[in-house]
């Protein structure tokens, strides 16, 4: 049985291998998967995403040559020792500042769509910041 | 490596009428290649061509390398068909057709036939014409399948079946392809249907090729330009424009690019695959218009 | 790729088993019966001499057929019905297009073609074949007195049956193959059998060698025609010119004779240039010469016909 299953946002304009490739990414930064653990084969992805299995390995051949997962002929794609370690503390020390902020918020009187319009707009810049 | 298929300047004609005309084309192996069009842009034809059910009027055409016709006896066990009434004969059992397709062939596995209509639940007992359609489909792919071709060419596979057995349909292809080292050529007038399954795509209207590449290319080297109108001209003589719309002061073009489009004057947008086969459909049927005497 | 060939003509396969099985069952038991009557009532001496008491047993012999004698003309359809029924397999293939199927599969057409083709005629020939035999054995009591080129043992017997089919199959083939329509095809294709048929049966067959012929007076003995093929006979001048038969002069020169049998005054008769008798007959003994040219005739067109077919497909898209 795969460690982790995989899903497709279609409508998201992201390219397909990327959203495989990113949600490796987070896996292992969320300590889901850890150094060693086997990723999904390629027959795997492919019967439960129905895409095809060029992409797979175009999103393993990414994660490779970024050093999170390494391909073991014969054997799958395993996720490298010196991939990027949890975030472990610092995934806690987030939840609970953003648990904090989410109550600050409401306090405030912001209601849903007020709270999820601030998170957009930060993420939008946060996004422009850096690609620039 | 010789091409999973070769066109060159195929075409055939019914009567006055080129149902595909001035065809040429190279589908690398390995691919899952979308043949795209709207109904009678000539897929069906590009297909028995390819699989020697029809003769070209002109050009020609190669399968693996060989001559799908001449040489039927060596390209025939190589290539699965698939057409698009899913023929079967209604009177046989599932369990026969099993048999015709051990009879028929002899690169045929038949232990890996029986347990891929094992695990889809298929009644070996049950004649056909009682079965569904997505259990005929799926029925038609196996014997397709289980003869290891090394290209299957499956003419709209999937436009009678409901969502779920569409769904089915394909993963059964995609596994397939992860398993073995095959090559796909699949039709159908929704692209919505083969964008997730497929990485070539052929674009055919009106019997001609309008678009032929590897996805990821065609996506990456496709723009849409929005900038002031009479700037149209410059971009033209640096990227071949497939379709431009003008409003009064602003004009629009979709283009393929040769090379990075700078200029400050243009906002670059990048295009899903969706709008970039409808531009080249749209580009065909404007020029059809204009070629028609008012 | 011939599991395939008869799984798919399985029922017109089983019907023409079945018309053979059912003709037997009719046929056997009557065979029997005509043969024994045959030899228990000594008809075989019967024919030579023509007595009042072998008039009587030859009707009786003639009856015991009973209701079979007007089942048996129709019998000549039947080579036409399993010829046309043989090819449906194939034509329906190809209206439905499930020929693609096979065709896409690793064997060639020109086996699919071949296999398919050859299966059908091995088919029809084992069926019309079987039919012959049983009739002939059927009909050998009647043959001996009643000859065997009588209006319907002829197209029963020998192998002329086998030429029947062969055409039959051709024209369902061969038209099928052009329509690609299957209820059309086979309408068509035996209706254009039956034609043939009537054709060579009423007006091509007698002229294809040519009969003997003889004169000879009113009241002598002429040739034995028994079993003989007659194709015209009656009374003539003598030069063999075949009388119109004027009532009048039939009134004028007939007369009531002894135990009231009516007679002709054979003088009175010449007078009015009719005093002989004329036949026209293709002997018994061409029997087999003209089985040998109706066969090859059909044989040949049916076999012309099942290559052009073949040929079709072969190029067709």
């Amino acid at each position: 049985m795969a460690l982790i299953e995989f899903h497709l946002d279609s409508r998201s304009g992201v390219p397909t291998y990327l959203q495989l490739v990113q949600q490796v990414r987070h896996a292992v930064q969320l300590g889901i998967l850890r150094p060693g653990d086997q990723l999904p084969t390629v027959k795997e992805v492919v019967t439960s995403l129905t895409i095809n299995p060029n992409t797979v390995l175009k999103a393993y051949g990414a994660l490779e040559s970024e050093g999170i997962a390494e391909g073991r002929r014969g054997q799958g794609t395993f996720v490298t020792s010196s991939a990027p370690s949890p975030l472990g503390d610092d995934v806690s020390k987030l939840r609970r500042s953003l648990r904090n902020w989410f109550g600050q918020a409401r306090a405030a009187g912001l209601d849903e769509q007020a709270i999820d319009a601030l998170l957009s707009e930060q993420r939008g810049s946060a996004r422009a910041r850096r690609v620039a | 490596m010789t091409a999973a298929l070769e066109t060159q300047g195929l075409g055939r004609r019914y009567g006055s009428q080129w149902a595909l005309q001035g065809c040429t084309l190279e589908i690398p192996r390995g691919t899952v290649t979308a043949l795209v069009g709207p109904n009678g842009a000539g897929k069906t034809t590009l297909l028995r061509l390819a699989v020697g059910l029809t003769r070209p009027s002109a050009g020609s055409v190669r399968v693996l390398g060989l001559d799908p016709r001449e040489q039927a006896a060596e390209a025939l066990p190589r290539v699965g068909f698939l057409a698009q009434e899913h023929p079967l004969y209604g009177g046989f059992t599932v369990d026969e057709m099993l048999r015709v397709g051990r009879k028929l062939n002899p690169s045929w596995d038949d232990e890996a036939a029986r347990q891929r209509i094992d695990e889809l639940d298929l009644p070996l007992g049950k004649k056909v014409r009682a079965l569904s359609g997505g259990q005929r489909a799926q029925v038609a792919l196996t014997l397709a399948l289980a003869k290891r071709p090394e290209l299957l060419l499956l003419d709209e596979p999937v436009a009678s079946l409901d969502p779920l057995a569409r769904r089915e349909f394909l993963q059964s292809v995609v596994e397939a392809v992860a398993e073995h080292e095959l090559t796909v050529i699949l039709s159908s007038h929704i692209l919505a249907d083969l964008e997730r399954v497929c990485d070539h795509l052929v674009i055919l209207a009106h019997g001609r090729t309008q678009l032929v590449g590897s996805i990821d290319e065609i996506v990456a080297s496709h723009r849409l330009l929005t900038g002031p109108r009479d700037e149209a001209e410059d971009v033209s003589r640096l990227h071949e424009v497939v379709r431009e719309t003008h409003a009064e002061r602003q004009t629009t073009l979709l283009v393929r690019a040769n090379g990075h489009v700078y200029d400050a004057q243009w906002t670059v947008h990048e295009l899903d695959l969706e709008e970039i086969v409808l531009a080249y459909l749209g580009q065909d049927a404007a020029r059809r218009r204009e070629a028609v005497p008012s | 790729m011939i599991w395939l060939s008869w799984r798919q003509q399985r029922m017109e396969t089983a019907l023409s088993a079945a018309m053979v099985v059912l003709l037997a069952a009719l046929f056997v038991p009557a065979g029997l019966h005509l043969a024994s009557f045959y030899d228990h009532h000594g008809v075989a001496h019967c024919i030579s001499g023509k007595t009042l008491a072998c008039g009587e047993t030859l009707a009786a012999f003639g009856n015991v057929a009973g209701v079979l004698r007007s089942v048996t003309p129709w019998l000549t359809l039947l080579p036409g019905l399993i010829g046309v029924a043989l090819a449906a397999p194939i034509i329906l293939d190809l209206e439905g297009g499930t020929y693609r199927l096979a065709w896409t599969q690793s064997i060639t057409r020109r086996r699919w073609i071949a296999t398919r083709f050859s299966l059908a005629v091995v088919t029809a020939l084992a069926a019309a074949g079987l039919l012959a035999v049983l009739l002939s054995w059927y009909r050998k009591p009647l043959d001996h007195v009643f000859g065997r080129f009588d209006g319907t043992s002829f197209d029963l017997e020998g192998t002329v049956s086998l030429g029947y089919v062969l055409f039959a199959l051709g024209l369902g083939l061969a038209v099928g193959v052009v329509l690609r329509r299957t209820a059309p095809a086979l309408i068509a294709s035996f209706l254009a059998y039956v034609a043939c048929r009537l054709f060579v049966d009423g007006w091509l067959r007698q002229r294809l060698v040519t009969p003997l012929s003889a004169t000879w007076r009113g009241n002598a003995r002429g040739p034995n025609l028994n079993t003989d093929w007659v194709l015209s006979s009656g009374m003539s001048d003598r030069a063999g010119h075949l009388f119109g038969g004027n009532f009048q002069i039939l009134q004028a020169c007939g007369r009531v004779g002894p135990k009231g049998t009516k007679l002709l005054n054979g003088q009175c008769l010449a007078r009015h240039g009719a005093g002989y008798n004329h036949a026209v007959w293709q002997p018994a003994s061409r029997f087999w010469e003209f089985q040998g040219i109706e066969t090859a005739l059909f044989a040949g067109v049916g076999l012309l016909l099942i290559a052009f077919a073949a040929w079709r497909l072969l190029a067709s898209d």
